[in-house]
């Protein structure tokens, strides 16, 4: 039989170690979906949600500029809640090019 | 003399930097390397000149060679198109990059082979930057024909310096299909091809066992293909300046030699040839990823020890440094002037310098527990990069992250956990998909939770500024 030095055997120990965690985790996301929220990150937990942002949000992300930002609220407080990313086109100056930037930061729920 | 790889390297450093900064004839250049060539024959019998010549030689080459890079040749795509010229030219070559496919748009760089504009048409070489703007699939080494209008991209400052030490001259965008005929996979370098090929196919198994997000962090971190981290993620982890930890280094490397060595030992193989063997899953590793700076620094220096080991010889981590810096600037001395290749360099060379110094000047071999060991060399190896790398980071994009200590002390323990998962998930998933499955949950745990301590790193107050 081989011979395994102490990071050898560490590394198997490693390997066992996380598929008993994988088990463990599998088996509490059964249980419990508040635990399988917090683990379980998705997409939408990364982006901003166009109906709940201010305009300050919006400008903090980098991709947008201030007075776009300041445009979106408008629009949402003039015809109400976005009920799609696409309807994001209506704001004046989001044409198909922002669209698809924006799209990558936004989300609706 | 304790160190003359190290020192050769900083002369050849030193020589780029001059050409750089001084307009100096490249006759004179040339002269004086005939001039230093002969003292070194005539000072070949000992003495100080010899060394002296020899670090001047290397001041010499290091200038010649940036020289060299900026002389393009006569059938230069570059040379052949004049500043403001808006005829529309038809160029035939292939992909010479990884596409990189950011908001929907497909960027990479084109290999131009045969130029035609109208009935009239030549051959010729030089890399044009092309902009798409829509997603296409295409691949590195893929034959092509683009129409357009070809432009100089040599507006602002970083970035053109960015595209000259990418060897590219021209750009071009295209805004239709219609613009773009695609030929079939032809051109290129084979193993690149192949590797790339690889690197797709690796993705498609740690996407197969991780939800979306997850896989995108773990793909960054374990094949280094940043282009599905979503952008708030990223932008975050610069905040916190704990970006790095996206990025395949010397730790992924390692991570390859130790797996490998340990598969080959398992397998009875002897010693010399487990070495050969490593090398060569480094140099595989460092394709497979897209042989980006601080790989390729990692896999040479990975290489260094592994042969040190093989000849029975003691490794010096300096010579090693110098030895991968060299093997970079040789092929493309303009790297000198990359970001990432300065972050890479000085972040191993600040912790090489300064982590002993300051461990025994803070007597950490005095501490007893182990997990006080654990949190203070890990605050001072976070420390010791920051102190190397932070004024570069402050100087080029404006933003001074004090958070970056504590974060890094909660983040690094994690990635590596992260990263260990994804290679076992890309090792053990081809003989058993159950433990793919497995190690996936716990895999998208752990990114979960690094991103919960990266969000609340960025709620205490000053956690970073802008200046």
């Amino acid at each position: 039989m081989a011979y395994f030095t102490r990071e050898e055997r560490k590394a198997f120990l490693f390997l066992a170690l996380v598929l008993f965690c994988g088990t463990v985790l599998n088996l509490a996301f059964k249980l419990n979906c508040r635990m399988e929220q917090f683990f379980c990150s998705r997409m939408e937990s990364v982006k901003i949600d166009l109906n709940k942002s201010s305009a300050e949000e919006l400008f903090r992300t980098g991709k947008i500029s201030r007075r776009m930002s300041q445009r979106i609220v408008d629009y949402r407080l003039e015809c109400g809640d976005f009920e799609s990313l696409e309807a994001l086109k209506k704001v004046k100056g989001i044409g198909e090019k922002n669209y698809e930037k924006l799209k990558a930061i936004l989300f609706v729920e | 003399m304790k160190r003359p790889l190290a020192l050769f390297v900083l002369f050849y450093c030193l020589g780029i930097i001059l050409v750089r900064l001084l307009r100096i004839d490249i006759r004179i250049l040339f002269c004086l390397g005939v001039v230093i060539f002969i003292a070194l024959v005539l000072g070949n019998g000992g003495g100080r000149v010899f060394p002296v010549c020899i670090f001047l030689a290397a001041f010499i080459l290091g200038a010649l060679n940036l020289k060299c890079f900026y002389v393009a040749s006569k059938r230069d795509i570059g040379n052949l198109v004049s500043y403001g010229d808006k005829t529309v030219y038809a160029i035939s070559g292939f992909v010479d990059s990884r596409p990189y496919v950011k908001d929907g748009n497909t960027l990479f760089v084109f290999r131009a082979q045969e130029i035609r504009s109208g009935d009239s048409g030549r051959l010729c070489s030089g890399r044009v930057l092309v902009k798409i703007d829509f997603p296409c699939g295409l691949r590195y080494a893929e034959r092509l024909t683009v129409f357009g209008v070809l432009q100089r991209p040599y507006a602002a400052g970083t970035y053109k310096d960015y595209l000259r030490g990418q060897g590219v001259s021209l750009s071009m965008r295209i805004k239709s299909s219609l613009q773009l005929i695609r030929h079939g996979h032809c051109g290129g370098n084979m193993l690149m091809a192949y590797s790339e090929r690889l690197c797709a196919r690796l993705n498609s198994r740690l996407r197969r066992f991780l939800p979306e997000l997850p896989a995108g962090i773990v793909c960054a971190m374990v094949l280094g293909q940043r282009d599905s981290v979503p952008y708030l993620v990223n932008e975050m982890m610069v905040k916190a300046g704990t970006v790095h930890i996206l990025v395949v280094s010397g730790f992924n490397v390692g991570i390859v030699a130790f797996v490998s060595g340990l598969l080959l030992k398992m397998a009875r193989l002897r010693r010399k040839r487990r070495i050969l063997l490593v090398s060569l899953f480094l140099i595989g590793y460092c394709l497979v990823t897209g042989a980006s700076n601080p790989v390729v620094r990692a896999t040479i220096m990975g290489i260094f020890f592994l042969c040190a080991y093989l000849f029975e010889r003691e490794a010096d981590i300096y010579n090693s440094l110098a030895c991968s810096g060299l093997c970079i600037l040789v092929v493309n001395p303009f790297q000198l002037f990359d970001i990432g290749f300065q972050l890479s360099f000085l972040s191993v060379l600040s912790i090489v310098y300064f982590y002993p110094r300051l461990s025994s000047f803070l007597h950490l071999t005095r501490l007893k527990s182990g997990s006080a060991v654990f949190l203070c060399e890990g605050f001072l190896v976070s420390f010791c990069a920051w102190l190397g790398t932070f004024w570069i980071i402050a100087y080029n994009f404006k933003i001074v992250s004090p958070v970056t200590f504590f974060a890094n002390l909660l983040v690094v323990p994690l990635a590596t956990l992260i990263t260990l998962c994804g290679f076992a998930i890309l090792l053990s998933s081809p003989f058993f998909p159950f433990a793919g499955e497995l190690i996936g949950t716990t895999a998208s745990a752990l990114v979960s939770l690094l991103l919960h301590i990266n969000a609340l790193m960025m709620k205490i107050p000053h956690a970073y500024f802008y200046l």
